[in-house]
C-alpha cells in the first residue's frame, strides 16, 4: 500500500501527509481495501454461481452415462462420488490456472513497475540502496480464493443433486 | 426367472406414456416387447431394468417386488441379476473396450485382476477379443454392439434387457447381432427381453408383447424361436 502511494504521488508528498494528514491517509486506503474485499466476495460468488449452472449442465449432458451406471448398480452415492471427484478435479485445474495466470500477470506488472517502485522506496525511506522489490506474496486473500474454489466442488453438488433423480435422468433421456 | 408388471403406468408431466400395463414374461423367454417409435416399448423397458421408476404399479422379478427395493439392496439386486444393453451403445470414449466391459465390475468391487480375466473371456465368446485395447471411437458399430453385450453379460446376469440392439446396424449386421443374442439366450439359460421395431427380430422370439399407444398385448412366439439351428438358416435364408 506504501508502494502504491509512492507511485501516485510525488515522495514529498507523502511524507508531508503523514506528517500532517496520517488518519486521512489511513482513511484512504482502508476505503481502497474494502471496496477491493467488497469486489472480491462479489467475483467469488459470481463464480459459485456459474460454477454450479455450469456443473449442473454438465450432468445434463451426461444423462446416458449416469443411466448406465445405475444399470450397473451403481447406488446414488457412487453416483455422487464419481461427480464430487469429478468436479473436484476441475476446481483444482481452475486454481492451478488462476494461479498460473496470477503470478504471469504478476511478473509482467513486476517487470514494468519494479524500478519505478524501487526508486520510489529508495528516496522515501532514505535507503542508502535501491531495495529489491517483489510483487509476489501470499495473504490471506489468497488462502480465501483457494478455499472458496476447493468449497465449489461440494456446494456445486449439493445444489444440483435433484439433476441426479432417476426421475429427471429419465426426462433428459427421454429429450435426447 | 419370471418377469410380473403388475398395473404399471408410467406419466412424465401430463404426457402418459404406459396406461396400467400388466403383463407376465416367462422364465428362460425371448421376449420382445414390439412396437413403433413413442408406443412406450424402450420406457417399459426401461422400468423393469430399473432405469426409471414407473408412476404406479409394481415390477415383480422372480417373486420380488423389485419396486420395493431401495439403496444398496437394490443396486445389489440389478447388479447381479439384470443387463442391460442400451440403444445407444453408451460406451465411455475415455475407457478402452476392455474396461467398458469391465466397467459394472468396478462398481462390485470385483478386483483389477478378475476384471480383465472376465472382459477377455466374453470378448473371446463374442469375437472382439483383437478390439479390447481399443478406444470406441476406433471400432465399428457391429463390434461395438458386442462391446455392449460383453458389458451386459459381465456378471452373467439372470436377465438381459436390450433396447434397440439392431436400431443403428446394416441388415448383415442386425442379423448377426440377433442371432449372437440367441445363441447366449440359450446358452446361459437367461430371460431376455428386447424392446424392437424391426421384424426380424420377431422372427427369434418365443413371446412377442405388442406395446401401442401405452397398451400392450401378449402373442406366441416368432417361427425361429423354437427351431433347430439348421431350421433356423434355412428360413433365414428363404426369408
Amino acid at each position: 500500500m506504501i508502494g502504491y502511494t509512492a507511485i501516485e504521488f510525488d515522495s514529498e508528498v507523502v511524507v508531508g501527509g503523514f506528517v500532517t494528514n496520517s488518519s486521512g491517509i489511513a482513511q484512504a486506503f482502508h476505503m481502497n481495501w474494502m471496496m477491493l474485499v467488497v469486489i472480491e466476495v462479489i467475483i467469488l460468488i459470481v463464480a459459485v454461481v456459474i460454477a454450479t449452472f455450469t456443473f449442473a449442465h454438465l450432468v445434463d449432458q451426461d444423462a446416458n452415462t449416469i443411466a448406465l451406471y445405475r444399470s450397473m448398480g451403481a447406488t446414488a452415492n457412487n453416483i455422487y462420488l464419481i461427480y464430487f471427484l469429478y468436479l473436484l478435479e476441475l476446481c483444482l485445474l481452475a486454481l492451478v490456472v488462476s494461479l498460473l495466470l496470477g503470478v504471469v500477470v504478476v511478473g509482467v506488472m513486476a517487470w514494468m513497475n519494479a524500478g519505478a517502485l524501487a526508486e520510489k522506496w529508495q528516496s522515501f525511506w532514505a535507503l542508502s540502496e535501491l531495495p529489491k522489490v517483489s510483487l509476489f506474496g501470499i495473504d490471506w486473500h489468497f488462502w480465501m480464493v483457494v478455499i472458496v474454489m476447493l468449497l465449489i466442488a461440494p456446494a456445486a453438488l449439493i445444489f444440483t443433486q435433484g439433476r441426479f433423480s432417476s426421475r429427471h435422468i429419465a426426462k433428459q433421456l427421454k429429450e435426447d | 426367472m419370471t418377469v410380473e408388471l403388475n398395473n404399471i403406468s408410467k406419466s412424465y408431466g401430463k404426457k402418459t406414456v404406459l396406461t396400467d400395463v400388466s403383463l407376465e414374461i416367462q422364465t428362460n423367454a425371448f421376449a420382445m416387447l414390439k412396437g413403433v417409435s413413442g408406443s412406450g416399448k424402450s420406457t417399459l423397458l426401461s422400468i423393469i431394468g430399473g432405469i426409471e421408476p414407473a408412476s404406479a404399479g409394481e415390477v415383480v422379478i422372480d417373486g420380488q417386488n423389485v419396486s420395493d427395493l431401495k439403496g444398496k439392496v437394490r443396486a445389489d439386486f440389478y447388479r447381479h441379476k439384470v443387463g442391460f444393453i442400451f440403444q445407444g451403445f453408451y460406451l465411455q470414449p475415455q475407457l478402452t473396450v476392455g474396461e467398458n466391459i469391465a466397467l459394472m465390475g468396478v462398481f462390485a468391487g470385483v478386483s483389477k485382476v478378475e476384471r480383465r480375466k472376465r472382459a477377455e473371456e466374453l470378448a473371446q465368446e463374442l469375437g472382439i477379443v483383437e478390439v479390447l485395447d481399443q478406444l470406441p471411437a476406433e471400432i465399428s458399430g457391429g463390434q461395438a454392439e458386442r462391446a455392449c453385450v460383453a458389458r451386459a453379460m459381465f456378471m452373467s446376469p439372470e436377465i438381459i434387457l436390450a433396447d434397440e440392439p439392431t436400431n443403428n446396424l446394416d441388415p448383415e449386421n442386425a442379423k448377426n447381432v440377433i442371432e449372437m443374442l440367441q445363441k447366449i439366450w440359450r446358452d446361459t439359460n437367461a430371460t431376455m427381453i428386447v424392446a424392437s421395431h424391426d421384424p426380424m427380430v420377431e422372427k427369434y422370439a418365443s413371446q412377442v408383447i405388442t406395446v401401442k399407444d401405452g397398451r400392450v398385448s401378449s402373442e406366441m412366439g416368432g417361427e425361429l424361436a423354437t427351431m433347430g439351428a439348421p431350421d433356423r438358416q434355412a428360413l433365414v435364408q428363404e426369408v
